[in-house]
């Protein structure tokens, strides 16, 4: 992947992203990495902190982790949206089991669910495609 | 937990090679992210962007402490597969206790609950199966992680005692009552398997499970 002088791509539009992991070492390289090309990512490491953060601000789309203590990825989404029900979602997992797969696909639906090790471009395509539907759906943003 | 769900034999030694690999996986993850982003940078810096060495190093310091994390695993999970070793044979009981609360604080953890081991000061030798106990203790922390109340923290220890020892795990529990779950027939076939006996002493919300010293196991 290239980039321009300012580091982030020519003509990119500027997405607003939460990122939710309780392995924060993770999410902080994952949100600097989506930085570099032009997103603006912001990261929590606990869903405490995610709900905290969407009370106060506005995001696009949040990006969970499946598993994390006490309230999973899909307890989070469930949280997130009675608070923003225009929030979209896409889920991240360590686990390629079939129940961990059938659950994310339940929720978030196939396209929006990838398996750890994250392919950033992969989730670059699924957030573009999100941010496309957005803007389909809200014309006048 | 449904009882029949409950693991133990190769369904214990499945669930905890699963923890491990979940563990060293999530350590992979972040190895990963973090040295793609070292290349990121590096790439970014040829177009103009400013390159950070404070933050190169820190990210290297970073790599190379889960390098170790899961190094550590790695070990732990090494032990955990020669526990079969030998079957029946003479073991440090806080060595065995030790390394199942080693191997189950993820699962704790995942439920916001913190594993406290209390290790005497001496190795405490008994003749026994330490993969059986393992199974055993491992099943004690599952019920009591289920029972537990607002303390979250579960005790586990092991002591001499008169012609043997005992493994005792304490947690302030919502039921305040494990008497059933020792009587399980899980926990009733594991105690058969090391010549144990269990009892559950409610004023101290403690289970106490007492390895004889010497015993003709099965």
């Amino acid at each position: 992947m290239a980039f321009n002088k300012a580091g982030t791509h020519e003509g990119e539009m500027i997405m607003k992203i939460l990122l939710v992991d309780d392995e924060v070492a993770f999410i902080r390289a994952l949100s600097t990495r989506l930085s570099i090309r032009g997103i603006d990512a912001h990261w929590a490491g606990s869903p405490e902190d995610a709900i905290a953060m969407v009370e106060k601000d506005a995001y696009d789309i949040a990006v969970l982790d499946m598993k994390m203590p006490k309230v999973d990825g899909i307890g989070l989404k469930r949280l997130i949206y009675e608070k923003c029900p225009d929030m979209k979602f896409i889920f991240l997992t360590g686990h390629g089991s079939e129940e961990s797969f059938k659950a994310g696909v339940s929720e978030a639906g196939a396209r929006n669910y990838l398996l750890k090790p994250v392919d950033i471009e992969d989730l670059m395509v699924k957030i573009k495609k999100i941010m496309t539907e957005k803007q389909k759906e809200n014309p006048d943003g | 937990m449904d009882k029949s769900d409950r693991p133990t034999g190769l369904g214990f030694f499945g669930a905890v090679i699963a923890s491990i690999s979940h563990e060293i996986k999530n350590r992979m993850a972040i190895i990963n992210e973090q040295t793609l982003l070292i290349g990121d940078l590096a790439q970014a810096s040829v177009t103009g962007r400013e390159l950070d060495p404070g933050q190169l190093v820190e990210l290297a310091d970073s790599v190379k402490t889960e390098i170790h994390s899961a190094d550590q695993i790695i070990k732990n999970m090494n032990r955990f597969a020669h526990s079969v070793d030998n079957f029946e044979r003479q073991v440090d009981l806080g060595e065995v206790i030790d390394l199942t609360a080693v191997l189950y604080n993820r699962l704790a953890g995942m439920r916001r609950t913190q594993l406290e081991v209390h290790l005497p000061p001496k190795p405490l030798v008994v003749n026994t199966v330490a993969f059986f106990l393992m199974n055993l203790v491992w099943l004690c922390l599952d019920t009591a992680l289920e029972r537990i109340g607002k303390n979250r923290t579960i005790h586990l220890g092991c002591e001499e005692a008169a012609d043997g020892a005992i493994v005792w795990l304490k947690a302030d529990l919502i039921e305040n009552d494990m008497a059933d779950a020792i009587s399980q027939k899980d926990m009733v076939d594991l105690m058969s398997g090391i010549g144990a006996d269990a009892v559950f002493i409610p004023e101290r919300n403690q289970v106490r499970i007492f390895l004889p010293a010497d015993t003709d196991l099965p």
